[in-house]
């Protein structure tokens, strides 16, 4: 059995900090931000952990596979 | 089995394979998944401690009906897949564990984009495949830019929730 859920609000905390990440390189000062987000809580940490691996696992995926899978007529 | 489950069962389940071999045309897949919408039952029942079905058929309709569009969309991914695979020499090189990654993140990112709308959709797509930055995406799709952020920010948030629960 999966570990029980972190709180919804952690989750939309770590996709914002995904998002900004996706957009540009953090500032100084948003890199500790996200320091100190990340060290609020184990839950915190865990889903920051999760959402690191899946950014990587997203990339391992070539574009042209990624785009014609899912973007395949159903 | 709770008596009331077992009697569900009793009373149901060949009604519930017949529906679904109308559905499927495959007598395997729909004794699987009449099986898969039992063991749903089960353990919905188990997380709330009762089952009150006023409508038992219709109940196993629904979600038999959930869980039959999961397997289509599962093997219409695994069919593009392949093909993909196969005919673009670029992933010959790609390691069988390599490919079984991008396949599991596939499956995730599959079942993510289908519970959004068609314009966040395309902007994870854009994003996230074709390089594309949040400026460009708002440009090329008509939507602001808040608009791409806040859809992306979804986006993620329903990708970490599925890979928290596991598929």
């Amino acid at each position: 059995m999966s570990a029980p859920s972190p709180p919804d609000k952690v989750i939309a905390e770590a996709a914002y900090w995904l998002t900004k990440l996706r957009e540009q390189p953090l500032t100084s000062a948003e890199q500790q931000q996200l320091q100190a987000w990340c060290a609020r809580s184990t839950d915190h940490q865990r889903v920051w952990q999760k959402a690191l691996r899946l950014v990587q696992s997203v990339e391992k995926i070539p574009d042209k596979l990624g785009l014609l899978v899912l973007n395949r007529e159903q | 089995m709770s008596p009331s489950l077992e009697s569900l069962y009793k009373d149901h389940h060949q009604w519930l394979r017949a529906w679904l071999y109308k559905k499927v045309g495959c007598d395997q897949c729909a004794a699987d998944l009449a099986q898969d919408t039992f063991v749903r039952l089960l353990l919905s029942q188990q997380k709330q401690n009762k089952l009150f079905l006023e409508k038992p058929r219709a109940y196993l309709r629904t979600v038999a009906n959930g869980l039959m569009i999961d397997h289509f969309r599962r093997r219409s991914l695994e069919n593009a897949y392949q093909e993909m695979l196969a005919n673009l020499p670029e992933f010959v090189v790609l390691s069988e564990e390599e490919r079984l990654l991008i396949r599991e993140t596939l499956e995730q990112l599959d079942v993510m984009l289908n519970s959004l709308s068609s314009r966040a959709r395309t902007s994870f797509l854009l994003s996230q495949f074709e390089g594309l930055t949040y400026a460009q995406i708002a440009e090329q799709t008509k939507v602001s830019l808040r608009t791409v952020k806040r859809d992306m920010q979804r986006a993620f948030a329903h990708c970490l929730t599925i890979v928290w629960e596991g598929l």
